[in-house]
C-alpha cells in the first residue's frame, strides 16, 4: 500500500523583504504580493489614519498605495530598506491627498530658524506620549510627517531628503523647527 | 532609545485594515496582470500582424475616399 504523503506549503511569512520583492519582480504573482501586503498593510493603514482621520479615506489610500507599490516595484533599487521606500510612498500619498482636499495650504516655508534653540533628542523624547499625541495634531501635517519619519520610522536624514526632495540642511532645519514647536506646545 | 521609551513608537496604532481592501487590491492586480500580458503578447508576438492590419485599414480608408494617391512618404 502506498504511503500517504502530505506536503505542506512552506511558511513564507518569515522571508526577508528583499527576497519577497525579488519573487514578486520575477513572477508578478499576486500570491507573493499578498504576503507583502499582509506584512505592511497595518502600519500603512495606521499611518494614513494619523493624517487622514476618516477611516474610509484611509482605507482607499491604503489600497492606492499598495497598487502603486505593485506597479512601481521595478523602481525599488534595494539601496534602502523596503519599509523605508514604502513609508516614503505612504507619506507622499497622504500629503498629496491633503493638498487635494486643501487641508495642507502651507508648504514648508524657509523662515530663519537661527533663533530657535536646538533641542537634544534625549531631552526631546522625554515628552509623554499622551502630550505628544495631542501636540502632533496641533502642528502642520508636514511637520508631523517629518517627525514621524525621523522618530517613529527611524528614517535617516538622507532617506528623508530623498522622500521630500530636499537638501540636507533643509531637512535638518525643518526637523529643528518641528521639534521646537512640539516642545513649546508641551510646556 | 528603546521602543518602550520613545513616545513616537508608543503612539503607533494597531487598527485592523478592513478586509475588503485586500480583496479589491488583489482583484485590481489581477486586472493589471491581464492587461500587461495582453500588451506584451501584442508587442512581442503580433506586432507585425497589428502593423499590417493598420496599414491595410489605412489603405482601405484612402480607397473609400476615392483617392488613389500614394500616401507613403
Amino acid at each position: 500500500m502506498g504511503e500517504l504523503r502530505i506536503e505542506t506549503m512552506p511558511n513564507y511569512s518569515e522571508m526577508p523583504d528583499a527576497e519577497l520583492v525579488e519573487q514578486i519582480r520575477k513572477t508578478n504573482d499576486p500570491y507573493w504580493f499578498g504576503i507583502l501586503y499582509d506584512r505592511y498593510s497595518k502600519p500603512v493603514y495606521n499611518k494614513c489614519l494619523m493624517f487622514i482621520k476618516k477611516p474610509e479615506d484611509a482605507k482607499d489610500l491604503t489600497h492606492d498605495i499598495f497598487l502603486r507599490v505593485f506597479i512601481s516595484l521595478s523602481q525599488f533599487k534595494g539601496n534602502a530598506l523596503f519599509s523605508t521606500w514604502l513609508y516614503s510612498i505612504t507619506y507622499n500619498f497622504c500629503m498629496s491627498f491633503l493638498r487635494k482636499k486643501n487641508i495642507v495650504v502651507e508648504l514648508f516655508d524657509n523662515h530663519d530658524t537661527s533663533d530657535e534653540v536646538e533641542i537634544d533628542d534625549q531631552e526631546f523624547l522625554q515628552i509623554r506620549a499622551r502630550q505628544l499625541e495631542w501636540a502632533l495634531f496641533e502642528i502642520s501635517p508636514e511637520e508631523r510627517m517629518i517627525l514621524l519619519m525621523k522618530y517613529q520610522d527611524d528614517m535617516s536624514i538622507k532617506d528623508i531628503q530623498e522622500t521630500l526632495s530636499l537638501g540636507e540642511s533643509a531637512v535638518k532645519m525643518r526637523l529643528k523647527r518641528a521639534k521646537s514647536r512640539i516642545v513649546t506646545l508641551c510646556k | 532609545m528603546t521602543e518602550k521609551l520613545n513616545p513616537f513608537k508608543r503612539l503607533r496604532q494597531e487598527n485592523e485594515v478592513p478586509a475588503d481592501v485586500r480583496e479589491k487590491l488583489m482583484r485590481d492586480i489581477s486586472y493589471i496582470r491581464v492587461f500587461s500580458d495582453i500588451a506584451e503578447l501584442f508587442s512581442l508576438k503580433y506586432l507585425e500582424t497589428v502593423q499590417k492590419l493598420f496599414k491595410t485599414e489605412t489603405g482601405r480608408e484612402a480607397g473609400r475616399l476615392g483617392g488613389k494617391e500614394d500616401f507613403s512618404l
